[in-house]
């Protein structure tokens, strides 16, 4: 294996210095003009659609045309009129299957490239300019608008065939000095279609309306180390322009990816500022690895370790990378989901490819863009409580039916606290952002600044900011040579709450305080709670002190040498460096009096990465394409943490540790991992109608065991354009239709915990009073290596009714095999279980349908977006220490038992899918005793932890998005729907509300309670509820506590403005919107709780869908402005 | 310019290779491992945290099982006494990881040290880390038969992933003969004391070899063994009784550490590094003497143990004292053994004491038919129980006014001894088992003196039979 990748790499620098040596001929960009004759072009048409073009010879005599205007999958008429639209011509159909071509007066000076001209369209034309025409060329000018009529600002426009271009001004004109021999214009402008313009000897003046992008076709996809068309993909991925997401208010770019791309399941966590997002690609496919997508930032694959790993932040909510990029500065996210996108990233490609592009100046006048939102969030849901006297009546039956003496201290009082009101506050957010872009012939560069600052909705401290900066920057070198950076710079402040099954949750706290309790003694001291029952929650909210700062930094700089026409050879250089640091001071009125306790971390980690690419397109002919990739890259990546934690009792003043009295757990951890990897593609098509593509990449990486170090990730695609074969040519209704398949395999390498999992290693900290110990801590596993997918994939993309409705179906089927489990081993081995072992199969197979529709086109226009996705998850093999008895490799984990509800237990059985609720059945309660009845499943008279059954799962069986937007002159109008149906959720707040056992509060449910006269379904109220010898209780895990957690959330509703062009040009402005936007506007779930779609899915992979007293995301009310000058 | 662009590329090229090399800096690789005698020696300082684990659990499992002890209120420790205890209880499957994991690192130690050049160690090192080894090996071993009769044993360590980790269990005949060995081999290596009292008391000794070669044979009901390998600890000057009621209390609080009478103290430090936590189980929530820590009282001295005490006997308030909480809250009797200070200084735990090894021999005289040795071996622990002088006869010997009114022979009179003088050390359960009067005591029967294989082991480990009744 070994001397392969030596021989690999050796035949890889020869063809990189053959390639040099191949010096000096440089080729001149050669202009291959594929422009033909108009006529000629007319009797394709004429030949093709068996129709009669007639026109006089004169009429058309030294016109040309681009030869890609012709195109078979439209009609007849379309083409015609995508043919003549550039010249003053006109046609008309004198009788079926015949037209006439004739010269049109009313055209006379005017070009469009719609076809769709409107007539009016003459009038608004600017009068022709003078010419003056020298023999070097002459002056043209213009003017580029939307179909509406609004000015275009930045537009390229560029010579076809050269590299000479100029761009729109503020208001959408532009001059340009043409040559004799250039032909055609080139204008694009981004989210429209670009146009070519044929340059007329007759006119100098222009008119250039762009149409808004629909079908997107013909849109640019990024894929791995390159680029491809909408129109010719043949792999699976799904894009979410950057516009879409840009002014959406949401910390992560994994949140603004909710239901905007089908197959890509994401989860709000909770509504805490700054908290990681759930996001899975095509379902989980790894049981202890991890699950997220890999991120790569314009080529740069980003730290993708949440800081948590590291054992910070113990409180579930992790600090992810994803939170560091700006939205504003996206131009556009790819996401990579079968295996024929995603092998090319081989070894880390399994869970899918999140690829992230920035945008990038065009050429022309600097362009500036100020927005800012500004608005308010709030939780406006409350869970139904007890009041001040039915928590004392509640207190007082706990007692007298444990057979306890009533408590002295808990008496009916006149106070009545509403604690969730005294916690959840109405809290603003602002974000802010500046960019400016532009460029040179030779240079282009975009420059931007960001800020937000989300208050969270928990009274306190609870606030998070992000301050962003980005350069990116290209230039030409020299005519062959091009150099770019782009760096980004990320700062973040998070004062953060504790969530997730902590002592400390301000809204647990919130939930089971007694209302009888004040918030404020009368000298305006915090209320403390005499027997320590449970702390103050607002107290706690403004008191605890919990601060990550994150300061991030990610960028690349790349050359791009063009070595012959074609013929590509890219170098780039590229780091990631995060920097976490973590604090925490309890003071003494936190500790509940007892000292201070606080810590302090520092999480670094840094990867550099050097990649370099060989790509080839050879011309061939008209028919024949072929394109090829030939790279080789190597990674490295480190993580180091410092932390220190103490406790004091001298003053709350100081909370840095080195005001502590007493220091411990001081920990320096450091790691480092390396990838080298060699990888190609090929890529052909035959006649528009074939199309073929192959990768091969092959990883190395330090982290597997010595025997299984290198991998190899292949993978193949075809396509077939059905709707270019001779029989659609009837078929007027389609566009374009593309069948494609793709078969490959890809990996997981990550988030086994360790980078030396295959290693037998021994560890300290096993020490004996004063003396230092060292142990044994893993048993070695040369054989360990990456989890591998084997995915193929089954996809249709249609566009049909004259481009207006496109469709995408995939259907898939990923097998992940050599899974990475946890086994158990007999305690007797001398260890628990393995670091990991490669002995799993698990499947996710699915289908992904997205439909896109421009249902009104005009100046009322309506378009919709519809994504819908299944997936269905099964864990197929596991190794079972009892032969033919699936459930002897069962793997259940517990999360704590907070607020004395039962542990939320889940469970990876073969067979059933991750995400698994595991515990009793209840029968019902007991009338005569008020006891609840568990099912005895294994009927041996006992219930014991073997009559747990699998209760319930968290994951949805579809999820569905759903966008429509409409304008209307000015206006803009849209709203985004999001839905997760099936869904379970395991209700731990409602758990520990109605446990009924301790001085907590409960909820309304627990009014319901059995008594011998009132015998009902929730179970007696009992004090320290009774512990039996099999320590099962009334409030066990069982199915009382699954709930159904589908719902429809109107996630987003958008109303805009574009000031009308007359007031933007007096304010100097190019063009302004301002808009009111709301978020979660409405809900529809059967769910008790606060929110269904906020649970603690980051803790672990086992434990999906618990809602542990989740701060709930809240109801967000913006309003936004954004000028460009 | 192209030129030095593409020769930036080759140089990236070139360096790859080394990216793939790493090495932890975190951890040890293995094969980084075994190189100097303090490699040798931090593994055999590792083998101790695995008992001080275990010394959480040992008094409180058997303790609640026993007639000395109660459970107010603890999940885990209430089938303990109930004795029903299901096989997926917790503390059965940590007891038993706990032992194995020790058992584990100990073969790691006699499968490497061997193998490592004499030369490294100073005189005497190598060989005394190797009686450790088969110390704390034969230790855990004893604890898992104590509890769970014949188990597998593993003698040789696991290396590897792939190894078959099916193993059977040995009968519990096999597993003494294997401990009997252990102890031998360390009591031939280890040293009769260390340079610090520290370790003399906390570590693996000659007079530890052999005073767990007493209990091991008088469990094996090899007497005479008993009570030779007894008496080497008697004559064993390291160890003494300590005499006076202070000095006896002390003996279990945080200031009294390492005092002569223990052979083997399992060390703790605080309640932030090496914690046992008992006060927690045992203390009372409030009405604690200053300084120390209250607890949640989740398990309780019974009436049969604080009635077992004959007035002026020292031991009675070390045992079991009464809390003193502000009124309208009672006093309650509580466990005193194991108090933990508020400033989170937590005391140890003996696991081998001078007192326990003459009551071993008084047991084994006794069964040979030495009924006067036996009486005297007695005497001495009723004479220093009273804080009479150790030699001179006393009105406490036996048989005493007490022995006499509840019809005690000396079995009985040395059975209640122990029950006594090791209250709450985890004793009394296992003496009342390995001598058959858990029946009679208790009212259990032979199955219910075994613990069940903890369930996730026979689910791992297909080879490993259920105890009866379970």
């Amino acid at each position: 294996m070994k001397r392969f990748h030596h021989q690999l790499l050796k035949g890889l620098l020869l063809f990189v210095i053959l390639s040099l040596v191949q010096t000096g001929r440089t080729f001149a960009g050669e202009d291959k003009d594929s422009s033909i004759r108009l006529s000629e072009a007319l009797r394709l048409i004429k030949d093709h659609y068996k129709v009669d073009i007639l026109f006089e010879d004169r009429t058309v005599e030294g016109l040309l045309v681009p030869s890609g205007l012709i195109n078979f999958g439209r009609t007849a008429e379309e083409n015609i009129s995508a043919l003549i639209g550039p010249f003053a011509l006109n046609y008309k159909k004198v009788k079926a299957r015949s037209y006439l071509i004739m010269p049109d007066k009313a055209k006379q000076r005017i070009r469009t490239a719609s076809a769709e001209t409107p007539d009016s369209a003459a009038k608004s034309a600017p009068p022709p300019m003078d010419v003056s025409a020298t023999r070097d060329g002459h002056w043209l000018t213009g003017t580029v608008t939307t179909l509406e009529g609004q000015l275009l600002q930045g537009a390229s426009i560029k010579i076809k065939g050269s590299n000479r271009g100029t761009s729109t001004d503020i208001n959408g004109r532009f001059r340009l000095n043409v040559e004799d021999q250039d032909r055609t214009l080139l204008i694009s402008y981004t989210g429209y279609s670009s146009a070519e313009i044929a340059i007329s000897q007759q006119t100098n003046e222009y008119l250039v309306k762009l149409t808004a992008v629909s079908g997107r076709l013909n849109d640019v996809v990024v894929i791995g180390y390159g680029t491809s068309s909408r129109r010719n993909l043949i792999s699976s991925v799904s894009t979410v322009k950057g516009a879409d997401i840009a002014n959406t208010p949401v910390t992560s770019i994994d949140a603004a990816l909710q239901g905007r791309a089908s197959g890509v399941q994401v989860v709000q966590n909770s509504g805490s500022p700054g908290d990681e997002t759930y996001i899975r690609i095509r379902g989980n496919g790894s049981l202890f690895g991890e699950n997220r997508p890999l991120y790569v930032v314009d080529g740069v694959p980003m730290n993708n370790l949440p800081a948590a790993q590291y054992g910070i932040s113990g409180d579930g909510q992790r600090i992810a990378s994803t939170n560091d990029i700006n939205p504003n500065d996206i131009a556009s996210i790819e996401v990579l989901k079968d295996a024929a996108a995603a092998a090319i990233y081989g070894s880390r490609g399994a869970n899918g490819v999140i690829l992230i592009t920035t945008k990038k100046g065009v050429s022309g006048k600097s362009k500036f863009n100020a927005s800012v939102y500004t608005g308010m969030a709030e939780v406006t849901k409350r869970l139904n409580l007890l009041n001040n006297r039915q928590y004392v009546d509640l207190i007082k039956e706990e007692r007298v039916n444990a057979g306890l003496p009533a408590d002295p201290l808990v008496n009916y009082t006149d106070t009545n606290t509403n604690w969730q009101n005294a916690i959840f506050r109405q809290a603003p957010m602002t974000n802010a952002n500046l960019s400016i872009s532009g460029g040179t012939g030779k240079t282009s560069h975009y420059v931007s600044l960001g800020y937000f600052d989300q208050t969270g909705t928990i009274t306190g401290i609870q606030h998070y900011r992000r301050w962003n900066g980005r350069i990116n920057f290209d230039f030409m070198a020299t005519d062959n040579l091009k150099i770019g950076v782009n760096i980004t710079g990320t700062h973040s402040i998070n004062h953060r709450m504790d969530n997730s099954f902590s002592g400390q949750s301000v809204l647990a706290a919130a939930l089971i305080a007694n209302p009888n309790n004040p918030i404020y003694n009368k000298n305006g001291s915090y209320f403390s709670d005499p027997l320590r029952r449970n702390t103050n929650p607002v107290m706690l909210a403004n008191s605890l002190r919990f601060v990550s700062g994150v300061d991030s930094y990610v960028g690349n700089i790349y050359g791009e040498y063009t070595i012959i026409k074609g013929l590509k050879l890219r170098t780039s250089l590229g780091f990631d460096n995060q920097q976490v640091t973590d604090d925490r001071y309890q003071s003494t009125l936190v500790n509940n009096g007892s000292p201070a306790t606080g810590f302090v971390s520092v999480f670094n980690q840094f990867l550099w990465i050097n990649e370099n690419t060989l790509s080839y397109t050879p011309e061939l002919n008209a028919k024949n394409h072929l394109s090829f990739l030939l790279g080789q890259s190597a990674q490295e990546a480190s993580v180091r943490r410092i932390g220190l934690s103490g406790s004091t009792s001298s003053t709350d003043i100081i909370q840095s540790v080195s005001g502590f009295t007493a220091l411990s757990a001081p920990t320096d951890y450091r790691s480092e991992w390396g990838l080298v990897s060699y990888f190609g593609r090929a890529s052909y098509s035959y006649d528009d109608r074939f199309l073929v593509e192959g990768v091969l990449r092959t990883d190395g990486s330090s982290r597997f065991g010595a025997n299984k170090r290198y991998g190899f990730f292949p993978s193949i695609s075809a396509g077939w354009r059905i709707s270019n074969e001779a029989f659609m040519r009837d078929v007027k209704f389609v566009n374009d239709l593309k069948l494609r398949g793709s078969i490959g395999l890809t990996g997981n390498n990550e988030g086994l915990g360790t980078d030396f999992p295959s290693l037998a290693t021994y560890s300290t900290g096993y020490n004996y009073g004063s003396e230092a110990g060292i142990a044994a801590t893993s048993l070695s596993n040369q054989d360990l290596s990456w989890e591998s997918t084997v995915a193929s994939n089954l996809g249709l993309d249609m566009t049909f009714l004259d481009n207006r409705v496109s469709v995408t179906v995939d259907a898939y089927n990923k097998v992940t095999n050599r899974l990475i489990f946890k086994l158990d081993l007999p305690y007797t081995s001398g260890f628990a279980r393995t670091n990991g072992a490669n002995i799993g199969q698990l499947i996710n197979k699915g289908l992904e349908v997205q439909v896109n529709t421009d249902n009104i086109r005009g100046k009322f226009s309506w378009s919709s977006g519809v994504n819908f996705s299944i997936n269905r998850n099964k864990i197929t093999s596991l190794p079972q220490t009892i032969e033919g008895d699936p459930t002897s490799s069962d793997f259940t984990e517990s999360l704590p038992a907070a607020y004395s509800g039962s542990m939320p237990t889940s469970i990876f059985r073969v067979g059933q899918p991750v995400g698994s609720f595991f515990g009793y059945r209840n029968k019902g309660v007991d009338p005569k005793t008020g006891n609840m009845v568990y099912d005895d499943i294994n009927h041996d008279g006992k219930i014991t932890a073997a009559d747990r059954v699998i209760l319930g799962n968290a994951l949805p069986k579809f999820t569905a998005g759903m966008t429509n937007t409409f304008s209307y002159k000015g206006f803009d109008m849209s709203f985004f729907i999001y839905a997760s149906y099936g869904n379970k959720v395991y209700n731990q707040t409602r758990a520990f509300l109605e446990r009924m056992s301790s001085y907590y509060n409960g909820d309304a449910q627990t009014l319901n309670r059995w008594s011998l006269a009132h015998p009902t379904n929730v179970p007696k109220a009992m004090f320290n509820d009774p512990v039996q010898a099999n320590s099962i209780t009334n409030g066990d895990m069982s199915q009382r506590w699954v709930e159904d957690g589908s719902y429809i959330r109107l996630k987003n509703i958008t109303l805009g403005y574009n000031l009308p062009a007359a007031w933007t040009r007096k304010a100097r402005l190019s063009s302004a919107r301002v808009y009111l936007s709301a978020q979660n506007l409405v809900m529809i779930t059967s769910y008790s709780g606060f929110d269904p779609e906020s649970q603690n899915q980051s803790v672990k992979n086992s434990q999906l869908g618990i809602d542990y007293a989740v701060q709930p995301q809240p109801k967000v009310f913006l309003a936004g402005l954004s000028v460009n000058f | 310019m192209y030129k030095i662009f593409g020769y930036c590329s080759l140089l990236f090229l070139v360096s790859c290779s080394k990216v793939l090399d790493q090495v932890p800096e975190f951890t040890i690789a293995e094969d980084n491992y075994w190189q100097t005698a303090n490699d040798a020696e931090s593994a055999a300082v590792g083998m101790y945290p695995t008992i001080q684990s275990l010394a959480q659990q040992s008094p409180l499992a058997f303790d609640a099982a026993s007639d000395a002890a109660t459970v107010v209120n603890s999940a885990n420790y209430a089938p303990f006494g109930l004795h029903g205890i299901p096989v997926d209880n917790l503390i059965v499957a940590t007891y038993w990881q706990n032992n194995y994991t020790g058992i584990g690192r100990a073969n790691d130690l006699l499968k490497h040290v061997p193998a490592m050049r004499d030369s490294l160690f100073i005189p005497g090192q190598k060989t005394r880390i190797m009686g450790e080894a088969y110390f704390v090996r034969a230790y855990l071993y004893y604890n898992l038969v104590k509890a769970f009769g014949g188990v597998p044993l593993v003698t040789t360590p696991y290396t590897s992933f792939n190894a078959d980790f099916t193993i059977g269990r040995s009968s519990v005949d096999s597993t003494y003969q294997l401990i009997v060995s252990d102890l031998h081999q360390a009591e031939n290596l280890l040293p009769q004391t260390w340079p610090a009292v520290v370790d003399t008391r906390g570590r693996a000794t000659q007079g530890g070899a052999q005073a767990l070669l007493a209990k091991v044979f008088l469990s094996m009901k090899k007497y005479d063994s008993a009570a030779a390998n007894a008496q080497y600890v008697l004559n064993n000057s390291a160890y003494s009784l300590v005499t006076g009621a202070t000095a006896y209390a002390n003996m279990f609080s945080t200031s009294g550490k390492n005092g002569t009478e223990a052979v083997f103290e399992v060390q703790y430090v605080s309640s932030t590094q090496q914690a046992h936590g008992l006060y927690s189980f045992y203390m009372p929530t409030s009405g604690v003497p200053a300084g120390i820590q209250p607890g949640s009282y989740q398990i309780a001295p019974t009436t049969t143990i604080q009635n077992a005490f004959q007035t002026g006997d020292i031991r009675q308030k070390v045992a079991v004292a009464m809390s003193t909480p502000i009124a309208p809250a009672t006093p309650v009797p509580y466990v005193n053994k194991y108090p933990r200070l508020t400033s989170g200084t937590e005391p140890d735990i003996i696991a081998i004491r001078l007192a326990d090894i003459i009551l071993v021999r008084a047991e084994a005289l006794n069964n040979l038919g030495q009924t006067q040795a036996a009486t005297d071996m007695l005497n001495m622990i009723r004479r220093r129980a009273f804080a009479q002088p150790l030699t001179a006869v006393s009105t406490y010997d036996f048989p005493n006014a007490d022995d006499i009114a509840k019809g005690y022979d000396i079995t009985l009179a040395i059975e209640n001894e122990r029950f006594k003088e090791l209250a709450f050390e985890g004793q009394r359960f296992y003496d009342l088992a390995r001598t058959g009067r858990s029946q009679a005591v208790l009212g259990i029967t032979a199955d219910q003196t075994l613990w069940p294989i903890p369930l996730r082991e026979i689910q791992r480990n297909p080879r490993l039979a259920q105890n009866h009744g379970y």
